[in-house]
């Protein structure tokens, strides 16, 4: 035993140098730690003991047998990639259902294929040495289509938007594939999408289009100050409704719109749980949760930055608890921290994207720390594998408000990736069609709009 | 030197290459390489999601990480372990996987499938294995993928943290804690 070196720790007998024991074991120890720790196990009865019993530990596991594959996945693996292959080099949209179609159909050829390199395998005589065989010459391959340049893709999406909204101003999410109680929620992101679009050369009818928006918007408002009809997703449709409102009034301050505003930011006050977050409802039994919080926020941070005081206080309240949605490796969870395993990525994009949006609008909070900008990095770093456009938008915007080279550059990757995955069908031109997550909930509208929005973060 | 032997020749040699020799060739869309590559390591990702608490759709998981290495081929660096970056996107996939698990019930379904499997698995060895596999579920998530990673994957603590996306202080920290548990669990004797 070291008395200068005891502590008392979980798994430790008292001596701090306890935990070098099974680092040193597993030879993880190098260096002057090596050294270090090699000169105290000579004086530390305690540290020799435990070692000794790791090392039996790590017998009795080693022990266990190690699993094998029913079957060999080989076969299997080498034909999808061959499926793969043969759609991606295919001239059209990679989604949609002309594209089912199209890898259907390409099943022949990649068969074709996997046959040469199953019958290389097996070591036939007849064949060519293995080189030549591997993969058709690119000269053989239809090439893909180049994706358009960022404000095509923008300018086509909000022709779209234009030509399909509703005479009353909104747009209907049912006859593009989504939830009827999400009307204003998705009125509110063609609004957000249009709005954003502010070069003196966008064409009149989109000027006209937000207008007509603005007003349907102002008329979905209730007594109680919030937008929308009573429903589960009411605080969504309240949160984004109040977002692209106070970006409309930002850009063209109206009376009309401020008074209905300021209505629709008491209603955020008074939803505001007593822990600073915001859930489903406002009720004893609901917990304040990640996603809905932080729409409330950009709306409280809007109405702060156009000069409504009041919004102060809850949005203080508001961003510390959202603060403590963060876990030690700087991901958010969505009711606690580190309870957002399977959302982490995108719980972490929007809780970055509100605190980056804070710090710059608020200054001197330091909401963002090294751990929360790693975390984003390592996020934007991994490959999706099926679209989440939810994800990408707030990835985007916390990528743009982060301000560093290196985001600039994964920004870049990410609409890149988002251009790629436009419809390429003639229908609905400009348009991304309905897949990845939440696409049944929003349909085509909200496919575009968050394509839209993802695609307009960092002009 | 006819085609056969050239063929024979060439396929014995693959075999004996090490990874990042074959990832190069991989990059550069030999899916014969690749081929190579399943066989060495599909047992090594298959364990890996044992790991994670993957029973039941863990072959169906390993299939669907070597797709995605395959489709990112180029992002692999020659300067890594190929393992290392295997269980990168293996447990991209399998968070890909969760998320998929859109209603919580049939989540909690198959949660309490994985937990029978593994029972199973446990019972249907030595009483030493049954042991082992009891003693291994005692532990807290966290530490269990990290002990299992280590002694079962042979990872590194920083190919750990790079894994599993924790810094290499939480590793040592959790190889540590999980090794005192499983030294009371298992009764280790002096």
């Amino acid at each position: 035993m070291c008395p200068s070196e005891m502590k008392t720790n979980e798994g430790s007998e008292g001596c701090r140098r306890a935990e070098d024991a099974a680092a040193y074991l597993r030879h993880e120890l190098a260096g002057r730690e090596a050294a270090d720790y090699e000169a105290h196990r000579k004086e530390c009865a305690e540290c020799r003991q435990l070692e000794a019993d790791f090392a039996r530990v790590i017998r009795r596991l080693e022990a266990r047998p190690a699993a094998t594959v029913s079957r060999d996945l080989t076969d299997s693996i080498l034909q999808r990639i061959s499926e793969e292959e043969a759609a991606e080099a295919m001239p059209v949209g990679r989604t949609g259902f002309g594209a089912m179609l199209l890898r259907a159909a390409a099943v022949a050829v990649a068969a074709a294929g996997l046959g040469a390199v199953i019958y290389m395998r097996q070591g036939a005589p007849a064949l060519p040495a293995v080189a030549t065989v591997a993969k058709p010459e690119a000269a053989e391959v239809a090439k893909a289509p180049v994706p358009p340049r960022k404000t095509e893709a923008i300018d086509g999406a909000l022709q779209w938007l234009v030509s399909v909204q509703e005479p009353g101003g909104a747009w209907d999410p049912v006859k593009w594939g989504g939830k009827k109680e999400y009307g204003v929620s998705l009125t509110s992101m063609a609004l957000l999408a249009l709005r954003r679009n502010d070069r003196a050369d966008a064409p009149a009818d989109q000027a006209q289009s937000v207008n007509r928006a603005v007003d349907y918007l102002l008329a979905q408002q209730n007594a109680d100050g919030s937008f929308g009809p009573e429903c589960s997703g009411r605080m969504y449709n309240h949160g984004i409704g109040s977002v692209a409102l106070l970006e409309r009034l930002a850009q063209r301050d109206d009376a009309r719109m401020r008074e209905a505003i300021g209505r629709a930011i008491g209603f955020i006050r008074d939803q505001q749980h007593a822990d600073g977050g915001w859930g489903y409802e406002k009720k004893a039994t609901s917990q304040a949760n990640t996603s809905i919080s932080v729409w409330q926020l950009d709306a409280l941070l809007l109405a702060r930055k156009a000069g409504l005081k009041d919004a102060n206080p809850s949005l203080m309240k508001g961003l510390n608890w959202l603060r403590s949605m963060v876990d030690e490796q700087g991901t958010f969870g969505y009711q606690k921290a580190q309870d957002g395993q399977t959302e982490a990525d995108t719980l972490t994009a929007m809780g970055t994207h509100c605190l980056f949006t804070a710090d710059s609008q608020i200054g001197g909070q330091g909401l963002v720390n090294a751990r929360i900008r790693s975390a984003l990095r390592s996020m934007a770093s991994k490959p999706d594998s099926e679209p989440d456009f939810y994800r990408s938008y707030f990835l985007a915007s916390a990528l743009d408000a982060g301000k560093s080279q290196e985001y600039s550059a994964l920004l870049t990757d990410l609409q890149r990736v988002i251009m790629s995955g436009r419809s390429g069908r003639t229908e609905n031109p400009g348009s991304w069609d309905p897949v990845g997550r939440w696409s049944t909930v929003g349909g085509r509208l909200y496919t575009t709009t968050m394509a839209t929005l993802s695609l307009e973060e960092g002009i | 030197m006819n085609g056969a032997m050239v063929t024979q020749r060439n396929s014995e040699s693959l075999e004996s290459r090490p990874d990042p020799e074959l990832m190069k060739l991989v990059t550069r869309g030999r899916t014969d390489v690749f081929a190579v590559l399943v066989r060495r390591h599909q047992n090594f990702l298959l364990n890996f999601f044992r790991t994670l608490g993957v029973y039941n759709d863990a072959e169906d998981l390993v299939q669907d990480t070597f797709v995605r290495v395959y489709r990112y081929r180029l992002r692999y660096k020659p300067t890594a372990k190929l393992t290392t970056f295997l269980c990168l996107v293996g447990r991209q996939v399998w968070i890909d996987m969760l998320r998929r698990k859109r209603r919580r019930d049939e989540l909690n379904e198959d949660l309490a499938k994985e937990s029978q499997a593994r029972e199973k698995e446990g019972k249907s060895g030595s009483a030493a294995v049954v042991d082992v596999e009891s003693a291994l579920g005692k532990l807290p998530e966290a530490m269990r993928h990290v002990v299992m990673l280590n002694v079962y994957q042979g990872l590194k603590y920083h190919e750990i943290a790079e894994a599993l996306d924790i810094p290499v202080g939480t590793v040592k920290s959790r190889m540590f804690q999980a090794m005192h548990r499983l030294r009371e669990v298992l009764n280790v004797p002096e």
